[in-house]
This record gives structure tokens, C-alpha cells and sequence, in this order.
């Protein structure tokens, strides 16, 4: 390496070589860290280095494996370990998906090399949406549903006009209602105060079908809001509201529980 | 390329979701594997437990970014191991390690042969063989041993610059013959 990162879409066999030396780990430690650096910023920099990880992989994989100390994973369970409130709910999602509970405490994490104040501060998600699986989501749903219609359906929140859910007798009410219209705006009016714990706000998130990450349509005031979308949702496409904290999640994903769930239907 | 029967990918996902048990299994499967990889590098088996217990806390806090539609999970677990155990050894020096009789420490004249016998490795293994004995030497050992530039010139006793060169060549043909191979 000359010292100089070559420019992604320049010379990109300059590029490759640097990122195969990254990769190779022949870069001095200086030059490492400029490499990963550069890649946080640099796409084409960055997929070279995963192709290299990739292409490479089976070298590292071919070494005998070496069993380590016994009281590695004491020292890495200790460092992962939940707060006792966590612990004692590990088990415990289904009940605790219905009810606006005090949200879990930040999880002190160890800190690393590459983590920076805010991500330190950051909540561990102990209630992610990533288990907002299909059954998951039913089962939330369950609890407390979130009703989704298209745009033209009658029962259209209008503005002073009247609604109705319809759902098995004794389950909880729906929380919002969302209706999404051609143009990709999505109404969500609130069916029954939810209650938000003081220091958190809701947060809508939205998952399109087949996508494997949600993304976050901001922050969900208790009596709802709309938000633009820059086209109509496609059937299928789930929306989830979680508790965060005050502004919403630090991290762009979900860190608190996802309270409420549901699914856009066509009429 | 297999890992055990378990699918990584399966797993990572559990463990964002914060699945302790998960997070156990993925360690009870994958550890053996990352501690090989972590001790060649820092020929030292208090530093490359380091390297495995920061990687599986970097599992255990970002699995969530994991990204499977852009990168092979089993890469990039035996990846944060390395470039951990990389990190450490080039901060830690290589002093330490010569003088706490490094468990493993002569070059690894298997790791070819090895990689033949592993199906999945066969493009690799066959592009490796492209390249002339002495520079497919220096790459699986730069790789293996995690070795600079300047280490590496020093292990072989040649010059620098022609370590470099040869690095450098050799990753330009391996891409070549990788891609073709495609």
C-alpha cells in the first residue's frame, strides 16, 4: 500500500488489491484502520473487502478447530447478561406484548474500539422487531391490533365521521387505525388512548413484504399522525409501533417492544 | 460452505432478536473455529480469547446489522474474530508471543492440502494453484498467520519490496482466476 487510498470507481484492481491486502491482514495497523475507515464511506471499497472475507473464508475455515478456555463463554455470558428485570421476562413475550410496561433499562454494554458515546448509551433491544416474525406479529396482533384499510374503503376514517372494529368478543381494542391512500399517505388515527410511559415516544415502523429490516416512518404521537410514503404500500406491507425513548430509537431500528402490529389489506 | 448443520444466517437473526439461546449455540457451534483462527494469529491463548469474546460481544450487539442479501454470515462471524485477533496482535506486538512459547507455531504445510479436501474450497484451492509455490506460500501464510507486509519479509527472509509485489500480483490473479471462474 502507498500510503494513498485509491478513489472508489477509479482505479478499481487498485481498490481490490487494497481491500484483498486488508482482508489478507498484511496492512500495518495504521494502514488498517485508514482502510476500515475509508470503508464505512466507500460501497464499492466496502463490498470489495466482503468479497475478499468471502472468497478467502475457506483458508480460515481449513485450521483444526481449537477448543477455547472453559471461562470464555462465563466471561462473555457475564458481559452480555441482561439486567435481572430482562431475565425474568426472557420467557415471558407473549403476556408482556399486550401491556405498555416500563421499558427495560439500557443494558451497560462493554465498550469498543469502535464504539462511539452515543451507540454506547444506546439501549440494548430486548424487544426487537426482528420478532415480529409472521407468528410473532399474529400473536401481537392478538393483543393489540392495529387495523389497516385502503384509501376508498367506507369505513375510511374521515374526520368526524364514525367507526367501528370488528373483532372477537373481549379481545383488546385495536390501538390505530391506518389507511393508506394511492398517493402513498398513510392516516393513523388513534382507536384507543395508549398510554406512553413519561421519557418515551411511539415509534411507527414499516416492513415491506419480503424485506428483511423495517425502517422507521418517525415518531407516533399517542393521538396519531400521517406520514408520506412515496408510493402505496403493497398488500401484505406490516406496520409496527414501538415504545422507544423520547424522539425515537437512536440506533434506526427498533430497541423497546413492539406494542402494536398489523397488516395493510386491500378492500 | 457448511458450519455444523446450523444455518448462521437462521441464527444471527434469532440473536438480534436477543435470544440468549441462540447466542449459546452460535458460541458452542462456531467458537472452536474462531479460537483456531484467533490463536494462529496471536500465538497466544490468552490474546485470542480476547479476540473471540470481543467478537462474540460484537455478535451479540450488531447481528442485527448483518445484512444477508450482501454478505455470507459465516464470513463475516470468522471475520470480526479475525480482524480482532489482527488488532491485538499488532498492538500487543509480536514480542509477547515469541516469548511465551506460542502453542502453534510453525508454518502450516496442511493448510493446502486441507483446503483441497473441503468441497466449497475448490475454487479457491484451484486458484491458489495457479500461482507459482513461493508466492501461494506467502498469501495462505500472510492469511493464516495474519502476518504484515514487514513480518512476512522477515519470516521468509526476503526483501520487502519483493513481498509486497508478490502480494499484490498474487491478489490481482487470484481475483482473476476467481472471477472467471463465476
Amino acid at each position: 500500500m502507498s500510503g494513498s487510498i485509491p478513489s472508489a470507481g477509479g482505479g478499481e484492481p487498485e481498490l481490490d488489491v487494497l481491500a484483498g491486502e486488508y482482508v489478507l491482514g498484511v496492512l500495518s495497523a495504521e494502514e488498517m484502520h485508514v482502510v476500515r475507515r475509508q470503508a464505512r464511506g466507500d460501497k464499492v471499497l466496502a463490498d470489495a473487502i466482503r468479497r475478499w472475507e468471502a472468497d478467502l473464508l475457506p483458508l480460515a475455515a481449513a485450521l483444526p478447530p481449537v477448543a477455547p478456555p472453559e471461562a470464555l463463554w462465563q466471561r462473555i455470558a457475564a458481559a452480555t447478561a441482561p439486567l435481572p428485570l430482562d431475565a425474568a421476562n426472557d420467557d415471558a413475550m407473549a403476556a408482556d406484548l399486550a401491556a405498555t410496561r416500563p421499558p427495560r433499562r439500557a443494558v451497560p454494554r462493554p465498550a469498543t474500539a469502535t464504539a462511539t458515546a452515543t451507540a454506547a448509551s444506546a439501549p440494548r433491544r430486548v424487544w426487537p422487531w426482528q420478532m415480529a416474525t409472521a407468528a410473532a406479529l399474529a400473536l401481537a396482533a392478538g393483543f393489540a391490533a392495529v387495523a389497516f384499510l385502503p384509501q376508498s374503503g367506507p369505513g375510511a376514517a374521515q374526520s368526524g365521521g364514525r367507526i367501528a372494529m370488528i373483532g372477537p368478543v373481549g379481545a383488546p381494542p385495536p390501538a390505530f387505525l391506518a389507511n393508506a391512500n394511492t398517493g402513498g399517505r398513510v392516516v393513523l388515527t388513534a382507536l384507543s388512548p395508549a398510554s406512553v410511559p413519561a421519557g418515551h415516544d411511539l415509534e411507527l415502523w414499516v416492513l415491506a413484504p419480503g424485506a428483511q429490516k423495517v425502517a422507521s416512518l418517525g415518531v407516533l404521537p399517542a393521538g396519531g399522525r400521517s406520514v408520506a410514503l412515496p408510493s402505496m404500500p403493497a398488500t401484505g406491507t406490516q406496520l409496527l409501533v414501538s415504545l422507544e425513548p423520547t424522539g425515537g430509537s437512536p440506533t434506526g431500528q427498533p430497541t423497546g417492544p413492539v406494542l402494536y402490529a398489523g397488516t395493510l389489506a386491500a378492500q | 460452505m457448511a458450519s455444523g448443520g446450523d444455518d448462521l444466517g437462521g441464527m444471527l437473526w434469532l440473536i438480534a432478536g436477543g435470544d440468549r439461546g441462540a447466542f449459546q449455540r452460535l458460541y458452542r457451534a462456531q467458537s472452536p473455529r474462531l479460537y483456531a483462527v484467533a490463536l494462529r494469529i496471536t500465538r497466544h491463548p490468552a490474546l485470542a480469547a480476547d479476540a473471540v469474546h470481543d467478537a462474540f460481544l460484537q455478535v451479540w450487539k450488531n447481528a442485527g446489522q448483518f445484512d444477508g442479501s450482501r454478505g455470507n454470515a459465516e464470513a463475516w462471524l470468522v471475520s470480526l474474530a479475525r480482524y480482532r485477533a489482527l488488532d491485538i496482535a499488532r498492538r500487543r506486538g509480536r514480542e509477547v508471543s515469541e516469548e511465551d512459547a506460542p502453542e502453534q507455531v510453525d508454518e502450516d504445510p496442511d493448510a493446502l492440502t486441507r483446503l483441497q479436501a473441503t468441497q466449497e474450497a475448490s475454487a479457491l484451492h484451484r486458484c491458489l494453484s495457479t500461482l507459482e509455490p513461493d508466492r501461494r506460500r506467502l498469501v495462505v501464510l500472510a492469511f493464516v498467520d495474519g502476518l504484515t507486509h514487514t513480518e512476512a519479509a522477515e519470516r521468509l527472509a526476503m526483501p520487502l519490496g519483493t513481498v509486497k509485489s508478490w502480494i499484490r500480483r498474487s491478489l490481482l490473479s487470484l481475483r482473476s482466476c476467481l472471477e472467471g471462474g463465476r
